[in-house]
């Protein structure tokens, strides 16, 4: 068999990037620290969407997604003095968002709030669109149904589960970041990530078998 | 080796958690193994499944509108940043110290100001300083005991005070209504309520004051 490619991250799982984007990071940092806006505008371009992707994954609902990223990024603005660098930046972000997360579910659930299902609400209020429209209706209805399966699939699993899921998966951050991110040791996130890919492996098998060539964008 | 336990073995593989020497020896099963070479692929298009509802979920991600209203939030937390969180609290224990001044300067002007207003000579205002417990009024009306509001309202249990004003608000109301020859008249405010305090000559012909309470109800206002 061929070489399997370990790398599964975009960019922020490969070494060098990570180094690059470290220090990048603590340029930033330093410059917010005095006072730079745009610096922060910058931070804030580099992390925002990864941010919601691992919100909106724990907590299943966009505009929650949005009230944690926004309420994430202000408490980086209004605590960046005191973020020392010991650790990198975007494992203090993900800690906060992940954390802010976790506790919007655990609010929700104790206000006893009826799961319901996403509707996702364009600025101006419209109802958004079915995702990925192409000349091929067969693929678009394929893949609408195979995101719809991946996010029940996360959804069945505890919120603790779905954040280590996404900060491995999505950010392709490490067994020690994750386990420093979520305040466990690295054998709980071992362990963690180990049952919930089982399980949603087990929930998802039929997409994960054969080629149906519609994860790809048309 | 169980599937459980080459499973976790193929997570760290392919999480790049294994050292290199078992990294190199696992590399070697799969190449050995066509079944866990399956599991592996399903292993990486599962991770390519989750990243690609994670890309999905973004793309309607209002980027300016989400920085605005971090702006717009954080700008008005600018207060709590250490710095001007310091230079704000001096402000605002200079502000306390300005607002205590200011209490302490008008309480002073308002006591002086009573002072000067009030009418009565120095033998009436002792006199009615010296209201006691027990309340003499003159004009006939004859010796009042400080509680005798409450047993007159004892006597009439229930009964509202607009429907029927107790006996010594009748009384009193007899006084002011037609109050001794020299009577003066010094309008008061009480805070929540407004009030008149009549100065009447006593049988014995000593000094006594009639304090006369307007309140308001909720149908109209009722005076005693």
């Amino acid at each position: 068999m061929n070489q399997i490619p370990v790398t599964t991250s975009k960019c922020i799982g490969g070494t060098s990037c990570v180094r690059i984007d470290r220090e990048l990071d603590q340029k930033l940092v330093a410059r917010v620290k005095d006072g730079d806006q745009r610096a922060f505008r910058q931070l804030f371009d580099r992390y925002h969407r990864r941010a919601f992707a691992v919100a909106y994954g724990v907590v299943k609902r966009e505009q929650d997604a949005l009230d944690v990223v926004q309420e994430a990024f202000i408490k980086v603005y209004r605590h960046i003095d005191n973020f020392q660098g010991n650790s990198s930046f975007y494992t203090w972000l993900y800690r906060i968002v992940t954390n802010l997360a976790i506790d919007h579910v655990r609010k929700r659930r104790r206000g006893s709030e009826q799961e319901c299902e996403e509707t996702r609400l364009l600025p101006d209020g419209e109802v958004q669109l079915p995702q990925f429209l192409d000349s091929n209706p067969v693929r678009t209805v394929l893949r609408k149904e195979l995101l719809e399966a991946i996010h029940s699939a996360l959804a069945e699993l505890p919120e603790y589960h779905r954040a280590v899921i996404l900060l491995r998966e999505v950010e392709g951050l490490s067994y020690d970041e994750i386990a420093t991110i979520l305040e466990v040791p690295k054998g709980t996130i071992m362990s963690r990530l180990f049952h919930a890919r089982r399980r949603m492996q087990q929930v998802l098998a039929e997409y994960l078998q054969g080629d149906l060539s519609i994860e790809e964008a048309p | 080796m169980t599937d459980f336990a080459e499973d976790d073995e193929l997570q760290r593989y392919l999480d790049q958690e294994l050292s290199a020497a078992e990294h190199a020896a696992f590399q070697k099963r799969l190449d050995e193994d066509p079944a866990l070479a399956s599991r592996a692929e399903a292993a990486l298009r599962f991770g390519k499944l989750i990243r690609l509802a994670a890309e999905e979920s973004t793309i309607h991600l209002d980027s300016e509108r989400l920085f605005f209203a971090i702006e717009e939030q954080g700008s008005l937390a600018r207060h709590e940043e250490p710095q001007s969180r310091v230079a704000f609290a001096a402000y605002m224990q200079r502000r306390d110290r300005r607002i205590a001044l200011l209490s302490t300067v008008c309480a002073v002007a308002a006591a002086l100001a009573l002072a000067y207003l009030q009418p009565w000579n120095a033998e009436e205002r002792s006199a009615i300083l010296e209201i006691p417990a027990k309340v003499e009024m003159g004009d006939g009306i004859g010796a009042i005991p400080a509680d005798l509001s409450a047993a007159e309202r004892a006597e009439a249990p229930g009964r509202s005070s607009k429907e029927k004003p107790s006996r010594v608000m009748e009384r009193m109301a007899a006084v002011i209504d037609e109050p001794s020859a020299g009577s003066e008249v010094l309008e008061v405010d009480f805070g929540d309520h407004s009030g008149t305090v009549f100065s009447v000559e006593g049988t014995r012909g000593e000094s006594l004051a009639v304090v006369w309470i307007a309140e308001d109800f909720a149908n109209g206002r009722l005076e005693y």
